[in-house]
């Protein structure tokens, strides 16, 4: 308690407190950018923070990490682009709200929900490390195996008009992911003789060709830009105040997508990306209102952002125990800990206890800087937007896109298969074909393969190697959550199908 | 273009040509890396034929292409086709100049007429935009964007 009071006066510092703001501040802007993610904003700051003493240096790349995050869900919310992969879900619900006259309210509720899951991880980090450490170290390759297809129940939420159509994108996506150098045998898929395609589909590059080229398309046929004047009842909602008013009237689905973003955080290699998808799913399930999912539900939006903001801190569990960087950015942040000497484990917690939790207790700081300069900043790009004209509005759209890709890999290439993906989400669209299904196919194939060949390869002096999907417990209990979470929508209409005659029957009794 | 067009049997369509496609690229490869792929092809096969069924069963018919001007997207789709494909030729400034500067143009001529006191207004824009992001990118963060033939 001591150590913890010690840090605490230490952060009582105006260095501090300025290196808080400016890293979320740059954060922000780094993740409201198609393209450039959180990864590439702390390589960035890398250097600088060498000149700085550790817990400086660490305070200010937490900064970057949580703005970045938080950043993706501005371009979400004001041109349907999820800046970063996590705040995929919040282009579902934040966008239809924008283009219903009610961006500013969004973006406020967003920001007070991304505060509180930055606070609830800083939290969990804090509390509990030592336990969670310990159960991310209990998924092998069939539990990430059986994780990624977890993750593919969720086609049915992403899929509001066909669910057959969300398996033919999903599984599309999952196909391409499997494009170039393969993870496990080293031969090269799917290239048809092009070089180019050895490097493989990156993740990023599909995101913003699925989500960015068709709005943009959308847009120039309709000769406007698609968001709408904030009506005035809007404008009383998206008061900071009545965003928490709001956001705390559905404690259920907020502590439940916080729950949901740290257990994703602590299994290495799944993250935001995942997190916010599996937390809108989750809140759209328990909704009394599941019909306004899609259309500007105030709980899908609350449900991504609150449960990406919470792995920032949760992915730093394995991190900081483990030494395993659960997500890129962590990779960078794991350089700058082995710089200064400092090998993550039990003696990060105890030994150098003051720069740990000086570290932890900075990005829940970092979380609550995220109010001001997250409403201050949404209102100001929001008129910036509002303002300019869709003659230049759309061609700055497709410049900054054309630059954050090619910033990914400094590939011409990329940019090219962005524009070809985007071209082929536009006509998908059209279909019926909704590109979320297919961004979660990329996402989850790279994790499904490697998981599944694995396991295959262990399980390989077994007569039936595929039994070792099966035999550990952690696996059967995936197994179990994902025939649940499969099954539940067609379980619940069943149900209400059976009670309809039931109801109808007793309306029609007559009273006694 | 169609109006109202039956969307499952065009997507079925679509990804049976996709699946062949990447079944005749799949190339000689060993069992390790072509047991999942394999696996997933079949997958999107089955899906689909799945859809193919459907469609000729209880199609979903929708309108397709139908909101706002098809020519606009057509003529967007093409500047922007164009603008990526000369960035190695002619470098990412002046193509995003041109680029940016034409679609504007033509997008703008689908609300008012563009003089050439517009289009000049507009280059200027264009310029300051270019520039201030070639600067944030080239210069800040150290990204090297591709100069093309004319400053080598």
């Amino acid at each position: 308690m001591e150590l913890f009071w010690n840090v605490a006066t230490e952060l009582m510092d105006p260095i501090v407190f300025l290196l808080i703001l400016g890293g979320v501040t740059a954060g922000l802007f780094v993740g409201a950018m198609p393209g450039l993610t959180a990864a590439m904003a702390l390589a960035v700051l890398l250097p600088f923070t060498f000149k700085l003493p550790p817990l400086y240096g660490l305070v200010a790349l937490g900064a970057v990490y949580m703005g970045a995050i938080y950043g993706g869900a501005f371009a979400a919310i004001l041109v349907n682009t999820p800046g970063t992969p996590s705040s995929i879900a919040t282009a579902f619900e934040g966008y239809p709200m924008a283009k219903d006259g009610r961006a500013l309210e969004a973006i406020s509720l967003a920001t007070v929900a991304s505060a509180i899951g930055g606070l609830a991880g800083a939290f969990f980090l804090l509390v509990l490390s030592p336990p969670l450490a310990r159960l991310s170290i209990q998924f092998g390759s069939a539990e990430y195996f059986w994780v990624a297809m977890l993750g593919l129940t969720l086609i049915a939420s992403l899929s509001p008009g066909s669910t057959l159509k969300g398996f033919l994108g999903g599984s599309i996506g999952m196909i391409l992911a499997s494009v170039g150098v393969a993870p496990i045998g080293g031969d090269n898929r799917f290239t048809f003789g092009m070089p180019v395609l050895q490097g493989g589909v990156e993740m990023i590059v599909a995101l913003i060709g699925l989500f960015v080229i068709p709005e943009l398309f959308n847009m120039a046929a309709q000769g406007r830009a698609a968001l709408a004047e904030v009506t005035m009842e809007s404008r009383k909602r998206g008061t900071f105040l009545a965003a928490i008013r709001t956001v705390f009237s559905m404690p259920g689905n907020l502590i439940r997508s916080c729950i949901i973003g740290e257990i994703v955080a602590i299994i290495p290699g799944a993250g935001g990306s995942i997190a916010n998808l599996v937390a809108y799913n989750e809140a759209k399930r328990a909704s009394k209102h599941p019909e306004r999912f899609g259309k500007g539900s105030v709980e899908g939006l609350v449900a991504s952002e609150s449960s990406n903001n919470v792995t920032v801190a949760g992915s730093m569990v394995p991190l900081l125990t483990l030494g395993i960087p659960g997500a890129p950015p962590d990779a960078v942040i794991l350089g700058v800990l082995l710089m200064h000497g400092l090998r993550p484990g039990l003696d990060l917690f105890t030994v150098r206890g003051d720069l740990t939790y000086g570290f932890i207790i900075s990005m829940g700081l970092a979380a609550l800087f995220m109010i001001p300069v997250g409403i201050l900043g949404g209102r100001l790009i929001y008129r910036l937007i509002l303002k300019t004209p869709h003659y230049l509005l759309i061609p700055s759209i497709a410049l900054v896109t054309i630059l954050g890709t090619y910033a990914l890999r400094n590939s011409l290439s990329d940019v090219v298969i962005m524009l070809l993906l985007g071209t082929f989400g536009f006509l998908l669209k059209e279909l019926g074909v909704e590109s979320a299904p297919i961004v979660l196919g990329l996402i989850l194939g790279g994790i499904a393969e490697m998981g599944f060949v694995q396991t295959l390869l262990r399980g390989s002096s077994l007569e039936h190697p595929w039994l070792m999907l099966f035999q550990n417990r952690l696996s059967q209990i995936i197994i179990v959550l994902m025939v649940l979470s499969f099954a539940s929508p067609y379980l619940s209409a069943g149900v209400r199908k059976l009670k309809k005659p039931l109801d109808m029957l007793r309306e029609e009794e007559p009273p006694e | 273009m169609m109006r109202r067009a039956n969307t499952d049997l065009l997507s079925g369509i679509l990804g049976l040509g996709l699946a062949g496609v990447f079944w005749w690229g799949r190339g000689d490869v060993g069992r390790l890396s072509i047991m999942f792929p394999h696996a997933l092809l079949v997958l999107l096969a089955a899906f689909s034929v799945a859809l193919v069924v459907k469609g000729m069963v209880r199609p979903e018919r929708r309108s397709i292409f139908a909101e706002g001007d098809r020519g606009k997207i057509i003529g967007s789709c093409a500047i922007l086709y164009v603008w990526v494909l000369a960035i190695s030729y002619v470098g990412f400034f002046l193509s995003s100049v041109a680029g940016f500067w034409v679609m504007a143009c033509y997008l703008a001529s689908s609300r008012r007429e563009v003089t050439p006191l517009l289009a000049a207004k507009l280059f200027c824009v264009v310029l300051a935009e270019v520039t201030f992001f070639y600067l944030v990118f080239a210069k800040l963060l150290f990204v090297p964007l591709p100069t093309g033939a004319f400053f080598n």
